[in-house]
């Protein structure tokens, strides 16, 4: 249930970014919300949540914008993963390491979509790439804390499951009339 | 085994999950003809909302702008600035349609006209991750669009559709690394191809030959080669021309003569050939 409602706000996430964040375009780069969303989720829940809001968010992106399905989905999924291994480790107190996780999640899902569009061939400017790899990174690291604090405060898994435990209660209470 | 598999239970799983998505990306990798359903059910589902969502962001946009400056000033330069970039792609037009009169005169006393079959389109979106470069647009096979159709603003190409629904399409800018357009510079009637490389701010144009003539400050032009894209379009200015490793090839950087940070109406033509004046 509650990745169903994950998979909604992914989608919100990706029309806000194709949308309205295209007015906040900085050096070429805009905030990567689903990338922030997918990191925080790892953060929280561990490396299977991670992977799976991932594999939801990057797949989702994939039918909706992508070219290449799958490589989104990857993508964020192996990011989702790894940030979850660092769950315990990075805490909201500190947003200097919380900033530099999702630095770290930029670099790793950036990098990683470089190397394998570069593996298949396509012309690369590697200087200008590097660029836009050290923009996203900043900006990331920038927006990654306010967007962690917000899923936190948010708690989606313990609502979801309180959520559907009423349903459950009342379905029982009027199955008990 | 068994317990082997229940122990790593979680990460075989994952490794099925990425050796699938591997395999779906290589199946997905080539340029297809038509998109799946489900993307085709996806984005006629979500073009309400980015529709919504494009025009509130348009909205706030326009007034932080508005506030930023003054607003007779910026309506004004905006004014100015079309006009110029019009008079501009219209004396390049002139001149390209000129040279292609004499030929054609000399040639076959033929009469050349330039009226093509448009359809006009307002962007409603761009791709979300900051790598790919397509602009979502508000017509789609009802309105008459169909996939490889040019697409292009008053001041030149932008690029082509490469995906379309029954409400919207997608197009592909010349900026994208997997675009790809024949062009030839219009002083020297040099041709190559015209694509984009990702990380750069300009297109690359590689020249057929190596000894290229073309210098900056050249415009370049399709060529009509290819027979997506008809010829004489503008595509942008020459900056920097350079030779190749090894001296085999030789390259041209082009700024594109459309401001790619604006888009906001487009042009989609529908028919390459031009509809003949009575």
């Amino acid at each position: 249930m509650a990745y169903v409602v994950i998979a909604v706000i992914m989608v919100a996430a990706l029309i806000t970014d194709a949308t309205f964040l295209t007015h906040l375009i900085v050096a070429g780069v805009k905030p990567d919300l689903p990338l922030l969303l997918v990191t925080s989720f790892g953060l929280l829940y561990g490396p299977r949540t991670g992977f799976l809001s991932g594999l939801l968010g990057g797949l989702l992106q994939d039918l909706l914008y992508g070219r290449v399905v799958g490589l989104f989905a990857l993508t964020k999924a192996v990011t989702g993963y790894l940030a979850g291994l660092a769950t315990g480790k990075v805490y909201r107190e500190n947003p200097l390491v919380v900033a530099a996780a999702f630095v770290a999640a930029a670099l790793i899902h950036d990098g990683l979509f470089y190397l394998i569009f570069w593996n298949s061939g396509h012309q690369v400017f590697t200087l200008g790439v590097a660029g836009l790899l050290g923009v996203s990174m900043l900006y990331n690291g920038m927006t990654g804390p306010f967007i962690h604090r917000w899923v936190y405060s948010w708690n989606i898994f313990e609502r979801t499951k309180r959520l559907f435990d009423r349903n459950r209660r009342r379905q029982a209470g009027v199955a008990g009339l | 085994m068994k317990e082997f598999i229940s122990r790593n239970r979680s990460f075989i799983l994952a490794s099925v999950v990425v050796l699938i998505l591997v395999s779906l990306m290589s199946f997905t990798a080539r340029e297809r003809e038509r998109i799946s359903a489900l993307e085709r059910a996806l984005a006629e589902v979500t073009l309400p909302l980015v529709k919504g969502f494009s025009q509130f962001g348009t909205g706030v946009g326009n007034w932080a702008v508005a506030i930023a400056e003054s607003g007779h000033l910026r309506a004004e330069n905006e004014q100015l600035r079309d006009q110029l970039g019009r008079v501009t792609a219209l004396e390049i037009q002139l001149r390209e349609l000129t040279t292609e009169n004499e030929r054609l005169r000399a040639m076959l006393d033929f009469k050349a006209s330039t009226s093509y079959d448009m359809v006009a389109a307002r962007v409603v979106g761009r791709s979300p991750d900051n790598w790919y470069q397509t602009v979502t647009i508000d017509k789609g096979e009802a309105d008459g669009v169909a996939r490889n159709m040019p697409v292009l603003t008053s001041r030149g190409l932008i690029g082509r559709i490469s995906k379309t629904t029954a409400h919207s399409a997608t197009v592909m800018l010349l900026f994208d690394p997997d675009s790809g357009v024949g062009a030839m510079v219009q002083r020297t009637r040099e041709a190559g191809l015209v694509d984009g490389q990702l990380g750069s701010p300009y297109l690359r144009m590689q020249f057929f030959s190596r000894d290229a003539q073309a210098a900056p400050g050249d415009m370049v032009i399709t060529s009509g080669l290819g027979s997506l894209f008809p010829a004489g379009i503008v595509i942008g200015e020459v900056v920097k021309v350079e030779q190749g490793q090894y001296g085999l090839v030789r390259y041209a950087d082009i700024k594109p003569a459309p401001d790619y940070g604006k888009l906001a109406e487009v042009l989609v033509l529908k028919s390459t050939a031009p509809t003949p004046t009575k």
